[in-house]
């Protein structure tokens, strides 16, 4: 390999790169510490919408709703998730091991218009006949997240779980531990980072989803992001770059510690695999 | 073999995968307190025949009996077995110690006995300096050496050991065989080692198995083995030979006369087994236990005049592949020391051998 020499023309287009990725979500931020009323006008550093954000009721239930689902949502995805991992990774070629797996995994590539039309669909026709969920809300949104949100810790698992040595396990057996204790004392602690970024990422999913909370929501539940597009429509409020500011802080922290321990997994697997390949 | 002698029996033991037969109607018979060896090319049943005995695998058919006690239905955690595994399988997120100690934990022991009884097995195999590492901190060698104390702090009746060299680099691999054998000696465990290497093989073990298609084609000593081997299978896989292809012409009393059309003229063996005339049968030529001379030997001795094609230097011992007049190449191996270690390629030289150090083959 030819390591190619950065310069200036390959630099000035990383910047231009950076700047059309970034550049929008800086001015958002800059504008939030704005005393004007005027998203578009400068008018001297203020922290004014920070405290106005405080003040909103409804922004703050929206948020305080938005985590409440969010947390529940890659809780029981990653549950879910690890379950299914275990079952495409470990239980070999059982017959329709294929199609399961396709199944599980479609929610990542499906447009979100379609789950959450067809989830809608299936919320009301559930309630006409069976006369459950009553009324669509939290719960839904939840069941709705947890649905998609299982595919991609499933995918982290599966994958982690695939290039574990499955003589860990069995190591574990032969010294006297039942297959039960072997999963919980071995192939769990290995497993955790790994569950730890699964439920990361399920979070910030559920935390960020918009279109198929729309579609499965009903009256009073409102997450944060469908009050964030209502409001815009009304025009922008500076209150809204102020939130958007505490989201994006909050996101890159989740984003960076997913990273950094999927990071240091990989680094101390390379540490564990290079005596063995000598 | 009488049965009292025999702690780990396999009785018509079958395992298929598929179409596959891994292992095909085994018996085998261990000792107490010997180390014995599996070995056989890769595929031929071995690992097989070992995850069996451990209860990772549940054979077809047959049963496995320790101490008398047949432990075919018990699943892996309740036998008094342990394996150490070919990649040795330490859990990466548990220290040295923590490893060792995890087999004693799950018989729920006092503290203080998993604690003494870790030092013990760690001592042995001087890792206690290192007992808070990490297994990813260790190297080859000291990961070989915390399996073992794992796999040896419980005690068990019967230690299997999985290609145990394999993950090691070739100097360290013969440093680690002595000391291997060494180590299991002293802890008197019955043991059996699967592994592929002959040289391994015979270095460690007391008794090996040799293995082909899923099946023991002969049991015995190394040295035994080597010897005698009993097809041309054991011939060519443990060490190398020279096989000669023929058929037997006549049955004279104590002696056989042999016709082996690449020697050129009937050769005399020693009568062994049951054999008839018209029979085929194959003699079987250690290259180590042909004799070398520039001068042909005496007349009895059945000389062969052949041309030397080339000539390998390996240190101690000279290995020379050799033409004979029908145009079949022969290796023999010479001392390096032997004042026949010079010969060049085009020389001519003569060759012989004592009756009794060739081996007849029947199958």
């Amino acid at each position: 390999m030819t390591a190619r020499r950065s310069t200036p023309w390959s630099r000035m287009w990383l910047a231009i790169g950076f700047a059309f990725l970034y550049l929008p979500m800086l001015v958002l931020v800059l504008y939030s510490f704005n005393e004007s009323r005027l998203v578009t006008v400068w008018a001297g550093f203020s922290t004014r919408w920070y405290a106005a954000l405080w003040q909103d009721r409804q922004i703050i239930d929206a948020a305080l709703l938005s985590l409440r689902i969010a947390l529940l949502a890659a809780s029981a995805a990653t549950l879910l998730g690890t379950l299914a991992g275990i079952a495409l990774a470990r239980f070999g070629r059982f017959p329709g091991r294929g199609l399961f797996g396709a199944m599980i995994t479609a929610p990542l590539v499906m447009p979100e218009v379609i789950t959450g039309l067809s989830l809608l669909l299936l919320f009301v026709s559930l309630a006409q006949l069976v006369g459950w969920p009553e009324h669509r809300g939290a719960l839904t949104i939840w069941i709705a997240h947890v649905t998609f949100c299982t595919a991609y810790v499933t995918v982290i698992v599966a994958g982690r779980l695939g290039e574990l040595d499955p003589a860990l396990e069995e190591a574990a057996q032969d010294l006297g531990a039942t297959p039960l204790r072997a999963f919980l004392s071995v192939t769990l602690p290995i497993l955790s980072p790994a569950l730890l970024a699964g439920w990361l990422l399920a979070f910030t999913l559920s935390l960020d989803d918009l279109v198929i909370a729309s579609f499965v929501t009903g009256p009073g539940a409102s997450t944060l992001p469908i009050v964030v597009f209502s409001s815009v429509r009304l025009g922008v409020s500076p209150k809204i770059n102020a939130l958007a500011t505490i989201l994006i802080v909050a996101v890159t922290l989740a984003a960076v510690l997913a990273l950094w321990l999927a990071g240091r997994q990989a680094a101390r697997r390379r540490a564990g695999a290079m005596p063995a390949a000598m | 073999m009488n049965g009292a002698r025999s702690f780990l029996e396999l009785r018509g033991v079958v395992q298929r995968f598929g179409e596959v037969v891994a292992v095909d109607h085994v018996d085998l018979e261990v000792r107490r307190g010997e180390i014995f060896a599996l070995l056989g090319s890769s595929g031929c049943g071995k690992t097989s025949l070992l995850r069996i005995i451990a209860g990772l695998e549940s054979p077809e058919a047959g049963r496995v009996l320790l101490a008398g006690r047949d432990i075919s239905a018990l699943p892996p955690h309740r036998r008094p077995v342990n394996m150490m595994f070919q990649s040795y399988a330490l859990f990466p997120h548990m220290t040295v110690a923590q490893n060792v100690a995890f087999g004693l934990r799950q018989d729920r022991l006092p503290k203080a006995e998993i604690a003494e009884r870790t030092d013990r097995v760690l001592e042995l195999v001087q890792m206690a300096g290192l007992r808070d590492r990490r297994p990813a901190q260790l190297s080859g060698g000291q990961q070989q050496r915390v399996a073992l104390a794992r796999s040896l702090a419980k005690e068990p009746q019967l230690l299997l050991l999985d290609e145990p060299m394999a993950a090691l680099d070739r100097q360290l691999r013969a440093e680690m065989q002595y000391e291997l054998a060494e180590i299991i000696r002293r802890v008197r465990v019955t043991c059996i080692i699967v592994t592929h290497d002959q040289e391994e093989a015979m270095v460690m073990a007391d008794r090996l198995a040799l293995m082909h298609a899923g099946r023991v084609v002969q049991t015995g000593p190394p040295a035994d083995v080597y010897a005698r081997p009993n097809s041309r299978f054991s011939a060519a896989f443990l060490g190398r030979v020279n096989l000669f292809e023929g058929r037997v012409q006549a049955v004279a009393g104590e002696e056989l006369v042999l016709d082996l059309p690449e020697l050129g003229g009937p050769v005399r063996v020693p009568a062994s087994g049951a054999v008839s005339a018209g029979q085929p049968v194959c003699l079987a030529l250690r290259p180590e236990r042909l004799r070398l001379s520039r001068e042909p030997a005496a007349e009895a001795d059945r000389p062969e005049r052949v041309v030397v094609e080339d000539a390998g230097f390996l240190g101690s011992q000279v290995h020379y592949h050799l033409r004979l007049d029908s145009g079949r190449l022969v290796d023999a191996l010479v001392p390096g020391s032997s004042e026949l270690a010079g010969l060049e390629h085009g020389e001519t030289a003569w060759i012989s051998w004592a009756p009794r150090d060739a081996v007849l083959l029947a199958e």
